[in-house]
């Protein structure tokens, strides 16, 4: 089982929201890292067809996505960045459609849908109108219709946005759990989400791939740039001038700063272990202003 | 200032809403001139009204020789034309034509106007219209010089009477205005020049109407776009946190709205002037009002140009105060589909109170949006509105009730747009609250309720699992509460017209003596019961004369002795009862059934009133409603996010069965609600009418009833009876079919709407206008299959009588499908 992306491309009038995404996926989570406008939402909606690409294919174990339709869909679990949904449906009247939908047997959806629900945290309003969500639920009940029905390839854009922080670890491992048979491609700004769970990380940068590696990989390309520096109040302005500082910490004995800089920064600094974080602002450093 | 820009460039950036405002104008001004192009005289050429006046002038004060002109004119225009017309005779034989296929006098003449120009007054005008115009004038002229006089003479007395009688002076109102009447139409007489001079374009515009359906479509739709779109993309909230965001929106939202419907008002004015001035021609605006005959009493020596401006100035001042009340249930609201609803609904309120008598309720009747700017009946006479003990004229009160109409929705819709939370706070801001209270509050209550049964039912637990179909049609339809209520509404209306209808229809007394006294005895078919229906006819209007008749009858043995009885019966009870009673109807019937057995066909006599009631029903104004906003949601239910990300549309295509099943499946889903509806609907007309009436000769041939004579005889009522009622339900699914398609191209309520109400109701509105040509492509006549098979029997399409409804069933359907096809294309692809 293999998704292959090839030289896929997409632009609206002359801004270039994709040039010539490749990459090939087998079963795993793969995360597509970038800020906002890089491209994402745009892959995974040309992925779903519900955008035609400009040029390039996308093949799932060798065959153009197109040309399958309903058997690539019927493969498929989507979650759009903004999801909607329709209020006057109850959260498990919704994911019986959905069943429908996917063309699921009777028992499977009777045996998933409150599982699903469980996991989500929605069994208590299961039988709420939609209408009556806030934001965090609706986002969770469209990852449930996402995952419903085991989609071999999953597609989430931001699946956590707008998720307070258990929600957000409950999610991610729930995603982790559930992958390991699926193409999962989740699609984030939020570098946490993905960190530990990620089998791969493409970072996407105004729609070309910048980097592509497993974490571990990608954190040597920094290994010894990351600094530990402690620093007084009057003295962070100047160092966030001149080196870029991914981390102001203040703690019991005075401010610590984390710095990313392949010369030492200053007497005192000491080496620290990298993170992904690191990565993502020496990558888009210079773009997101750090 | 500034924020009143950007509100007018949001709403002229709604680009389909500038386009269909242009076609309302282009289609508005198109139907104008349909209407008034045969009229007037300004069609003869830029001096043709000079001429007639010339014409004029010179018989000013001889009525007796202008009648005699007028003969001798008509005479020689008659002969002239038979000339012309054997001319063309011998033309046409001379070419080889046969005698049966030359056009009779009157079809040649209908096509060649021009034969019975004599050019004996007039270099221009045809002598026949001058002889139509000269008498007509000089009638007008009468009849203001009588009228004139009569109000003069009574508003005298009774102001002497009054004061005679009841001691009563100015102080009292009733003194009061019998002298203002007085007075002013002793001014108006002095001023005032009537049927001296031929007036042309005045009359068509004054009097023009239609125009009013394109300026208040237009109206309803400029409603719906200032408020709703904000609320549509999400941008209310972000819009009410902003510094300016509450009051000065507000207040920039509303003004536009009301200058706009100002502007609109002109813009259609300025277009129908515009238009007759092309087909009529305008003559002088200084000639007086009062030649105008819907205006021959009015109480004001004003000019045309006075006249015109005060109409013009009503007209907007009307559409605002329109504006502004349909404008505040669109801010109540925030719905489209109930916006839509709610300015429809004002508009056909002011429509229905315009056919209200003028003498019982003249407020109702012309203080409305549609009929407001009319003045004419109720300016006559000085209608005025008591204040205190004092009147004000109804041409003073009508711009102030207008005024005072739009502060009343304006205030209001201000304070609910700004969502005011000031100390002084509106009492709409408060009736806004606590009705969001309410819902929030139902809300969870429902909620909880939800979670108690869920619970209970938590061992078996439900299963949810059906068709594609059954979804869809939760969807729309039966999980869809505004919907729901919204059916519920209308099928009430529904039940109320289908019982006023019902309820009016009872016959004549001199049709329930027919039925009494003729159908009892001869029904049937006419080939066994004519001469005993001719010979009934004969008795009973025959008087003692008939007594002999039966008498002889029965002494021949034509008829027994229990027949002899009872008809001498029923002779005694007509004498008794009626007097003189000359059976037209009942003659005329039978005329005409001999006439169409000599053709060859065999009608009955039956009871033709009540089935021709049944049989005749006309389009169904709720069921189409209910279909139009049903059927629009199939597609667009999937594009309610407020951006193109957010629709559920995203999600559902990359399902399995999201793309071409669901196509299916809303299709079906639409086809089953519509086909219910239907029955529902005509089912409550067809209840209502059987219970009203009784319907034996069930199988008597169509053509029995007079408005179906033109039926080629095989069809019977009871065939017809099941055929339309099938035509009917196969007309509201592909009515169903038809605005899915329209719902799926366009995935927006609003153009979805209007759109759809566009090309069905414009064609509609055409062949009410007058122009019969539309009648062909008239959606009405058809979705009530009634009209459009009346309409197709007397075409007589390809030698049938369903020809001409097949055939507009075929194109609807075709275009039905093209359009299907192509949301289909678009929605899988
Ligand atoms: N419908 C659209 N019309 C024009 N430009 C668009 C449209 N959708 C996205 N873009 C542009 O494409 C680029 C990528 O957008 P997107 O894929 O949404 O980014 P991301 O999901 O990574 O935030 C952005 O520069 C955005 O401005
Ligand atoms: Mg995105």
């Amino acid at each position: 089982m293999t998704l292959v992306f090839d030289e896929v491309s997409k632009s609206y009038g002359k801004t270039k929201a994709l040039t010539g995404f490749s990459a090939a996926l087998d079963p795993g989570i793969y995360a597509l890292l970038g800020p906002n406008g890089s491209g994402k939402s745009t892959l995974m909606n040309i992925l779903t067809d519900n955008l035609k690409a400009d040029s390039g294919h996308i093949l799932y174990d060798g065959e153009d996505v197109l040309k399958m339709g309903v058997r690539f869909r019927e493969k498929l679990g989507f979650m759009p960045q903004y999801p909607g949904m329709y209020g006057n449906f109850s959260a498990e009247k919704f994911l019986w459609y959905m069943a429908t939908l996917k063309g699921m047997k009777k028992e499977e959806a009777q045996k998933q849908i409150p599982e699903i629900l469980n996991a989500v945290e929605l069994s208590d309003v299961a039988s709420h109108r939609i209408s009556s969500f806030s934001g965090g639920m609706k986002q969770r009940l469209a990852l449930a219709q996402a995952v419903l029905g085991d989609p071999k390839v999953l597609i989430l854009d931001e699946p956590t946005a707008g998720l307070d922080p258990k929600q957000r670890i409950a999610i991610r491992n729930y995603i982790s759990r559930i992958a390991f048979d699926k193409i999962v491609l989740i699609a984030t700004h939020v570098v946490s989400d993905v960190e530990y769970i990620a089998k791969e990380v493409i970072m996407l940068k105004k729609g070309v791939i910048v980097d592509r590696a497993p974490t571990p990989q990608l954190l040597c390309k920094i290994e010894g740039q990351v600094w530990s520096l402690p620093a007084k109040e009057e003295e962070v302005a100047e160092y966030q001038r001149t080196f870029a500082v991914t981390n102001i910490l203040k703690g019991e004995n005075g401010i610590s700063l984390r710095i990313l800089s392949e010369k030492k920064p200053a007497e005192n600094a000491t080496l620290a272990a990298p993170t992904l974080e690191d990565y993502y602002l020496h990558v888009f450093g210079e773009q997101t202003g750090v | 200032m500034k924020l009143f820009g950007y509100e007018f460039r949001k709403l002229i950036g709604i680009r389909y809403f500038v386009i269909l405002l242009v076609l309302l104008m282009i289609a508005s001004g198109i139907l104008c001139y349909f209407r008034v192009k045969d009229e007037g005289v300004g069609k003869f050429g830029a001096n043709a009204a000079d001429e007639v006046n010339a014409f004029l002038k010179e018989y000013a004060d001889k009525p007796e020789e202008l009648k005699e002109q007028v003969q001798f004119l008509s005479m020689k225009a008659g002969e002239k034309a038979t000339l012309r017309y054997e001319a063309y005779r011998k033309e046409m034989l001379d070419k080889g034509m046969d005698e049966e296929s030359i056009p009779w006098y009157f079809d040649a003449l209908k096509k060649h106007p021009d034969w019975a120009y004599t050019y004996n007054y007039s270099e221009t005008v045809p002598d026949t219209v001058l002889a139509e115009i000269g008498p007509k004038v000089l009638e007008n002229k009468e009849k203001y010089n009588s009228g004139m006089a009569s109000i003069l003479r009574q508003a005298k007395s009774n102001a002497q009477r009054l004061e005679e009688d009841e001691g009563m002076d100015m102080g009292d109102y009733l003194y009061y205005y019998q002298a203002q009447v007085y007075l002013r139409y002793a001014k108006v007489l002095e001023n005032a020049s009537v049927g001296d001079r031929y007036v042309s374009g005045w009359t068509q515009f004054f009097e023009y109407r239609y125009g009013d359906f394109f300026l208040f479509g237009a109206l309803i739709l400029l409603c719906c776009m200032v408020f709703v779109p904000e609320k549509q993309c999400g941008m209310l909230p972000i819009l009410r946190t902003a510094r300016k965001g509450r009051i000065q929106v507000a207040c920039a939202k509303v003004s536009l709205l009301l200058l706009s419907s100002a502007v609109l008002a002109l813009v259609f004015a300025a277009i129908h002037f515009f238009v007759i001035f092309c087909a009529c021609g305008y003559s002088s605006f200084s000639d007086s009002v009062q030649n105008i005959p819907s205006l021959l009493l009015f109480p004001k020596a004003w000019t045309m140009g006075q006249y015109l401006a005060y109409s013009v100035l009503l007209k907007v001042l009307a559409a605002v105060a329109f504006s502004a009340a349909a404008g505040f249930l669109s801010a109540l609201t925030y719905s489209p589909v109930l916006s839509y609803l709610g300015g429809a609904a004002i508009f056909g309120g002011s429509f229905g109170m315009s056919f209200m008598d003028v003498g019982q309720h003249p407020f109702y009747h012309c203080l409305n949006f549609y009929s407001m700017e009319n003045v004419a009946p109720i300016a006559e006479r000085l209608h005025m509105v008591q204040i205190f003990n004092s009147g004000m004229e109804y041409i003073l009160f009508a711009p102030l009730l207008c005024l005072g109409c739009t502060v009343l929705f304006a205030l209001p819709t201000v304070a609910l747009v700004s969502g005011v939370r000031m100390s002084g706070r509106t009492k709409a801001a408060e009736r806004q609250s606590v009705f969001k209270r309410l819902k929030k509050s139902l809300l969870t209550f429902e909620n909880s309720l939800r979670t108690k049964m869920a619970k209970k039912s938590k061992e078996k637990r439900k299963i949810y699992r059906v068709g594609l179909v059954r979804w869809e049609n939760r969807k729309q339809f039966l999980w869809n509460v505004p919907v729901l209520l919204l059916t519920a509404i209308l099928f009430g209306v529904q039940i109320f017209v289908s019982f006023r209808a019902a309820d009016n229809g009872t016959p004549s007394l001199e049709y329930r003596v027919y039925t009494h006294f003729l159908l009892s005895e001869a029904r049937g078919p006419y080939s066994q019961q004519a001469e005993k229906y001719d010979n009934l006819i004969n008795i009973y209007t025959k008087g003692d004369e008939g007594r002999q008749i039966l008498s002889e009858d029965y002494r021949d043995g034509r008829i027994d002795r229990e027949t002899y009885e009872r008809y001498t019966e029923y002779l005694r009870t007509i004498r008794n009862n009626l007097g003189t009673y000359d059976f037209r109807t009942a003659r005329e019937h039978y005329d005409l059934l001999k006439s169409m057995n000599e053709s060859g066909l065999d009608p009955w006599f039956i009871d033709y009133l009540s089935w021709s009631r049944l049989l005749t029903g006309k389009i169904s104004y709720p069921l189409f409603a209910c279909i139009l906003v049903v059927a629009i949601l199939t597609f667009t239910v999937e594009y309610t996010g407020k951006s193109k990300a957010e629709n559920f549309a995203n999600i559902l295509r990359c399902t399995k069965l999201g793309r071409k099943k669901t196509f299916l499946a809303k299709c079906l889903s639409i086809l089953c609600i519509c086909f219910v509806l239907a029955l529902l609907f005509w089912g409550v007309e067809y209840i209502f009418m059987l219970r009203s009436g009784n319907f034996p000769d069930i199988d008597a041939p169509l053509c029995s009833l007079p408005v179906f004579s033109q039926a080629s005889g095989g069809i019977t009522i009871r065939q017809y009876l099941i055929f339309s009622l099938a035509a009917r339900v196969l007309s509201a699914m592909l009515t169903g079919l038809f605005v899915t398609a329209v719902s799926a191209l366009t995935r927006n309520i609003f153009s979805g709407l209007t759109v759809s109400v566009a090309v069905t109701m414009i064609p509609t509105l055409l062949y009410m206008a007058g122009m019969n040509g539309a009648g062909y492509i008239s959606f009405g006549s058809w979705f009530g299959v009634n009209e459009m098979i009346q309409f197709s029997m007397k075409n007589d399409l390809f030698g049938w009588d369903f020809g001409v409804y097949a055939l507009y069933t075929g194109i609807f359907a075709a275009v039905t499908v093209l359009l299907l096809a192509a949301a289909r294309k678009k929605f899988i692809k």
